[in-house]
């Protein structure tokens, strides 16, 4: 019977010369943007369906899910989410790349985007107004949908407010009685408790007084306890503290306006070795120069640090400090909040990007170029003397402008490739001990996988996907191993789907 | 005599040429040279990944010995083939499968008249597979067996001698059973002497179906 079910359609497509070709190996191969776990990329690659795991010293893998993926995060541990589907039947897909599973949650909409809380435990989906076209003519962006991972369930309110879209999704630390997620908005905030999203919602205005209209979210952050919500808001100065509480069903918040500096630039949490600060807030001010260490409340004293440049950017390293800095100026400093003492330096010239070790207190400075001429690394590292902070530069120059990088941030290591060349090179930045290593292609992009210490160097064919794995402490060409065309893997087992 | 009638009679007095039956069939030489197309038409759906068409064009030669019967006779047969497909895949890289394979076969022939031979063929046969995907690639061997029914017509060169070489036209179709081809280890190809590539990881691509209907157009010499 199998012979006669092949015969006859067969000579049916002898005599008209051929048949039609499975359309999906027309449609040119745009995968999602690689995602790395502990120890793998990551590659989900719509038109053939597939989770493509690829981890050194195994043949890529292939994991089939539903068609249609077009947005992908990764969660803790092995799981990957993917957003899949069409308008007719939307899918939640959560991807365990390890063993290889799958499972699937129906959703209520083809939302846009997704983000996960720190333990995976709730996801928040939201739609875009870049989702419209011919087959959504108009959607309602306010709605959005709360997905509870454990229980599979699902649950879809709309936000209620003012503003066309969310802008993102901010998740405060996991807390064993609440789940609180901030909404940004262009016009103001909308928070709610995941594990109760419909009743405990609360949407929260951003303006000074009600004659004035609503402001633009720039960044959100919550306190570590996640109870305080702190806002930079376009264009204001002061910084939005929101606390908030549970009551019964509702969800109070009460906004403090914490007022420093002009021109606010930046916040971030800070250290947490900083006692007293739990419910503070380190905010930059480009404007005055500045940079203050405010409390949410506004009762304790502020702490204060004049920057002597108009920086707009800070990170908190490991160790406590602070550092400050701007991609065009040069000037960089870094504050210890505990003690007070602080120290600046001067880079060589302006940097199109930075990288922090934040075990070792360091920072790599990439500089497309300096006077000198070429292109060149700052390693910046901050010591503690009896009354400052030295702050040390060693500049290390390099052939070629720096295409690609990435820190183990853990043991400083920081691995960079320059443009154009088929060598990656390591940078200790303890020692300033330098290896390097000549591939078969340049480099594109770099990642990091901690769990087998294995760099990925992602060379310039990203729809069929071409990489290097190298050991990260043996960068030797025989220990490493170049994988290509994984986004091709079970091409044949796949075609084989097809209607 | 109208028209029709006269159509009539000269496909008549056509059809009684091509049936006149000599009594000397065991006579005609028997050896024979053929070559031509032989085409397997392959409509699973992975097919499509080296072919849009579902189409394994080959190029085929064969050389028979025959052994007479009773009006009719016994042909042992080999043949080589060779051939491939390709097809541009998701718009960045080219699928190529190649094959390369003999295979030994009998066939049964019926004399009808002086210029038509039906027949019946088996074959058997080892085929050498090799599949592409942009620089990676991967051969594999396989058995594979074709059975065909078709009809050859016989063109003496000399028509006064039932000895004499003819001319030989075949159309056969059956089928080719060839079991799936597995291809779990695409590699690029061996570095030359003085390269030292990174080490190559391989890529497993599947299972891809062989088997169709396969149709045979050849020409042939009988000596």
């Amino acid at each position: 019977m199998r012979l006669i079910r092949q015969l006859l359609p067969a000579l049916v497509l002898l005599a008209a010369g051929c048949g039609d070709r499975a359309d999906f190996l027309a449609q040119a191969l745009k995968p999602l943007p690689l995602l790395t776990t502990a120890d793998a990329l990551v590659s989900v690659v719509p038109q053939t369906s597939r989770v493509v795991r690829v981890r050194k010293g195994e043949q890529p893998q292939a994991i089939p899910i539903a068609h249609g993926a077009r947005r992908a995060a990764r969660l803790q541990g092995d799981v990957v989410a993917v957003l899949a589907g069409d308008t007719r039947r939307p899918l939640l897909q959560l991807v365990s790349v390890d063993g290889a599973e799958v499972r699937t949650v129906d959703l209520p909409g083809a939302y846009d985007t997704l983000a996960f809380s720190a333990d995976n435990r709730y996801g928040v989906l939201t739609y875009t107004p870049a989702s419209l076209g011919p087959d959504v003519v108009a959607r309602n962006l306010n709605e959005v949908a709360v997905v509870d991972v454990e229980a599979r369930a699902v649950t879809r309110f709309a936000l209620g407010t003012e503003s066309l879209a969310p802008r993102s999704v901010v998740f405060a630390p996991p807390h064993a009685d609440r789940q609180y997620v901030a909404i940004t908005l262009d016009r103001g905030v909308a928070v709610f408790d995941a594990k109760d999203p419909r009743r405990a919602l609360r949407r929260i205005p951003t303006r000074l007084s009600e004659t004035q209209p609503e402001v633009a979210v720039q960044e959100a952050l919550f306190s570590p306890a996640g109870d305080v919500l702190f806002l930079r808001l376009a264009g204001m100065d002061d910084v939005f503290a929101v606390e908030l509480r549970r009551e019964g069903d509702e969800l109070l918040a009460s906004v403090n306006f914490l007022a420093g500096g002009t021109g606010l630039s930046d916040i971030s949490l800070p250290p947490e070795a900083a006692p007293g600060t739990e419910r503070s807030v380190v905010a930059v001010y480009a404007g005055s120069q500045e940079a203050m260490v405010l409390d949410a409340s506004g009762t304790q004293d502020v702490r204060r640090l004049p920057l002597g440049a108009p920086l707009t950017s800070a990170h908190v390293l490991a160790d406590g400090r602070v550092l400050f800095y701007e991609g065009k100026l040069r000037t960089v400093t870094a504050w210890d909040v505990v003690t007070g003492k602080s120290g600046t330096v001067l880079l060589s010239a302006g940097f199109d990007g930075v990288r922090f070790s934040d075990a070792l207190g360091a920072a790599v400075f990439r500089h497309p170029s300096v006077a000198s001429g070429g292109a060149a690394l700052s390693v910046v590292t901050v010591r503690e003397e009896d009354t400052r902070l030295r702050v040390r530069i060693s500049p290390i120059p390099v052939s070629r402008t720096v295409q690609a990088d990435v820190m183990d941030e853990t043991r400083g290591r920081f691995y960079f490739a320059p443009q154009g060349l088929p060598a990656l090179a390591r940078l200790d930045v303890e020692t300033l001990g330098i290896e390097q290593l000549t591939l078969d292609a340049p480099v594109t992009a770099l990642y990091y996988l901690p769990g087998q210490d294995v760099l990925a160097a992602q060379h310039s064919d990203p729809a069929l996907g071409d990489v290097t794995l190298i050991p990260a402490d043996r960068l030797e060409r025989g220990a490493a191993e170049r994988v290509r065309y994984f986004t091709l893997a079970d091409a044949l087992d796949r075609a084989s789907e097809e209607p | 005599m109208s028209p029709r009638h006269l159509s009539v009679v000269r496909a008549a007095v056509l059809l009684a040429v091509v049936l006149s039956s000599p009594a000397e069939a065991s006579a005609r030489p028997p050896l024979s040279l053929r070559l031509g197309y032989a085409s397997q038409v392959s409509t699973a759906r992975a097919y499509d990944l080296v072919d849009e068409n579902d189409h394994l064009p080959l190029f085929r030669v064969g050389v028979a010995y025959a052994f007479p019967l009773k009006r009719s006779r016994l042909e042992v047969e080999g043949g080589f083939l060779t051939g491939g497909s390709s097809a541009s895949l998701h718009q960045v890289a080219t699928a190529k499968l190649g094959l390369v394979g003999v295979e030994v076969g009998a066939a049964y022939r019926l004399r009808l008249g002086t210029y038509v031979e039906p027949y019946a063929q088996a074959l058997v046969g080892y085929d050498r597979l090799r599949l592409e995907l942009g620089p990676l690639g991967q051969r594999v061997g396989q058995v594979s067996a074709t059975a065909l029914l078709g009809v050859s017509l016989v063109f003496p060169l000399n028509s006064y001698s039932a000895t004499a070489p003819s001319f030989l036209f075949d159309l056969g179709v059956g089928y080719g059973f060839r079991p799936d081809a597995r291809f779990d280890a695409l590699a690029p190809e061996p570095p030359g002497e003085d390269e030292e590539p990174v080490p190559s990881q391989s890529l497993r691509a599947g299972d891809l179906p062989l088997a169709g209907v396969a149709y045979r157009l050849q020409l042939g010499i009988r000596l």
